[in-house]
């Protein structure tokens, strides 16, 4: 995956980081921003404020990099942050607010088995991004950063009852969205 | 299709989406980087500026006010055109005989060639001389009573002669060799005065004391589950978990004005904003986490104080008094395996306490003193987050500060 002459392996690479060495801040960006601004798309559910994310993420990354202990993935700890930065600007932006009424009126869900048949990457991207906020936070974080339900209702100041609803109802929503092709 | 083949399904099509973020989107990385590298600098250098600055005034405000205390103060240079005429005689015969020169309901007194001289030294008649004030740097008027036996001499804006040296004279060129008093009529009002506070504080004897929030959680079950600063241990007490809890050293700063009731008993109020900080790190198995807590609070304290002892240099006295707080913000600086995160949520409810202790006041010049308060402080039981405060109730404090007298 590196390919830049100067950085052997990643760990050459990530060591330049911690140095501030602005060529492979540069170069480690150009590898992982694709996959951390999908990452940022899902959250923020529009361009604009995904791009800002993506900044204040590699920020963070580069301020933090010294951190990283080496164990485990590199690419796993830089989607934490990406997640957590994400996180942060919805909370900023009051954008996380949930409807306790929704949570009563959840319902279970059972999709149909061939309803994701024929849906590319890209419109699910797109359907995903375009979910109410709510649901799309706890659907991102559940189904996709596999956090647990208890973990959801810590991060975003909920109840587990209340992330459980907002997962069965972003399915539910998910899965007409799916049925009716209205991507 | 159940809901776990449709998220598999779902992680399939998308956990691995890429998305090209658009050009320029490197260059705000890099611009921002840049700025924070420079801010960095700045703000340093400015701090030192600052610093300097804060202290060279505060050199300077000393430097003056002695110098001013150290001279005939009451007259300004500019308007010191009073020339004392006495009579040929009284040059001639008594060379000590001292002058009292009355502004406004102050008195001064100059005496000879070293030997300072007071009302009590003095046997004979003296002279008095009235000078009600000034106006664009001259003599105005002359009203007055007269305290001395003696006709009241007029003073005249004249030239300087040989024969006597003028007050000018006296303060500019012969320093130390007339000294010039201040009577104490003017202080007694100058005492009941307000004065004003700018002070911090610190709880030094328990700064680094450890306790476990998981066996707080187990003693004290008052805490609401809802409770915002439970948060830490509801967070972030993952199974089989070795935890260690630290609360450092609460900072507080405030402003305080203090209106006296009697020469020995005064009452003050202000507001002071403390921040209180904890540190709480859990180690498990497969994860580490640490979390910093800051709890930002916002106080109103109502004390009184008793003047015990008084002199010019320093002033002894006792205080106490009750203070009620309001948390502004609790704020969770956490990170998860070395991934950062941050939030932050409102407090509520209010904070009470009671305090007393000693405390003495150095006087660094007429308008300035320099205070040490040690005290105890009592807080209650009132449902807040997790501090120092709550695992100990009763705090020793240490404010230090400087008085301002109006």
């Amino acid at each position: 995956m590196i390919t830049h002459k100067e950085f052997s392996d990643e760990k050459e690479l990530l060591e330049a980081c911690v140095r501030q060495d602005r060529q492979a801040q540069r170069l480690l960006y150009e590898i992982y921003s694709p996959k951390m601004f999908a990452v940022c798309m899902r959250y923020a559910g529009e361009r604009e404020r995904a791009r800002d994310i993506l900044q204040d993420g590699f920020i963070t990354v580069f301020e933090k990099i010294g951190s990283f202990s080496g164990n485990g993935s590199f690419e796993g700890w830089l989607r934490r942050v990406f997640v957590n930065t994400a996180l942060m600007s919805l909370r900023k932006g009051d954008v996380l607010r949930f409807s306790e009424e929704i949570c009563d009126t959840a319902k279970e869900f059972t999709a149909s088995s061939d309803v994701l048949e024929g849906i590319g990457s890209r419109e699910l991207m797109r359907l995903v991004s375009s979910m109410p906020s709510g649901f799309r936070t706890v659907f991102n974080m559940y189904v996709l950063e596999g956090f647990s339900h208890n973990e959801i209702a810590l991060k975003l100041g909920i109840s587990e009852g209340s992330s459980r609803s907002q997962l069965s109802r972003a399915r539910q929503w998910l899965q007409e969205k799916l049925t009716n092709k209205n991507y | 299709m159940d809901n776990k083949e449709f998220d598999k399904k779902i992680r399939e099509l998308i956990g691995e989406f890429t998305e090209t973020p658009g050009i320029g989107s490197w260059d705000a990385i890099e611009s921002s980087l840049d700025k924070r590298n420079k801010f960095g600098v700045v703000f340093m250098r400015r701090a030192v500026y600052s610093a300097i600055a804060i202290a060279a005034s505060f050199v300077l405000f000393l430097v003056l006010d002695k110098r001013d205390a150290g001279r005939d103060l009451l007259v300004p240079e500019s308007i010191v055109v009073v020339e004392r005429t006495p009579q040929q005689d009284e040059v001639a015969d008594s060379p000590e005989k001292p002058v009292s020169i009355i502004l406004g309901n102050r008195r001064l007194l100059s005496g000879s060639a070293g030997k300072p001289i007071n009302n009590e030294s003095w046997t004979g008649p003296e002279q008095t001389v009235h000078i009600s004030g000034s106006q664009n740097g001259k003599v105005t008027s002359l009203p007055g009573k007269e305290i001395a036996e003696e006709p009241r001499r007029e003073i005249k804006e004249e030239p300087a002669k040989n024969e006597e040296p003028t007050v000018k004279e006296i303060s500019s060129q012969r320093r130390g060799e007339y000294n010039l008093y201040l009577s104490q009529e003017g202080d007694g009002h100058k005492r009941r005065s307000p004065s004003f506070a700018l002070s911090t504080n610190i709880s030094p004897s328990t700064s680094s004391h450890s306790v476990s929030l998981m066996a707080m959680s187990q003693m004290q079950s008052g805490y609401a589950p809802s409770n915002v600063v439970s948060t830490i241990q509801k967070a972030y007490v993952p199974q089989e978990v070795i935890s260690n809890t630290k609360f450092l050293m609460p900072v507080s700063v405030g402003l305080q004005m203090q209106l006296p009731l009697s020469d020995r008993i005064s009452a003050a109020t202000g507001v002071v904003y403390t921040m209180l900080f904890s540190h709480y790190d859990a180690i498990s198995r497969d994860a580490t986490r640490e979390t910093q807590q800051t709890l930002h609070y916002l106080g109103f304290p109502l004390n009184l104080y008793y003047s015990f002892y008084k002199n010019d240099n320093l002033r002894l006295y006792a205080s106490g008094g009750v203070m009620v707080e309001k948390g502004l913000y609790a704020f969770y600086k956490v990170m998860e395996n070395g991934v950062p995160d941050s939030y932050g949520q409102m407090i509520d409810g209010l904070q009470w306490s009671l305090n007393g202790g000693v405390g003495a006041e150095f006087v660094v010049n007429n308008s300035l003193g320099l205070y040490f308060d040690p005290s105890f402080a009592y807080y209650f039981d009132n449902n807040q987050p997790l501090s120092i405060r709550t695992a100990q109730q009763l705090q020793f404090k240490f404010e230090v500060g400087l008085r301002f007298h109006l």
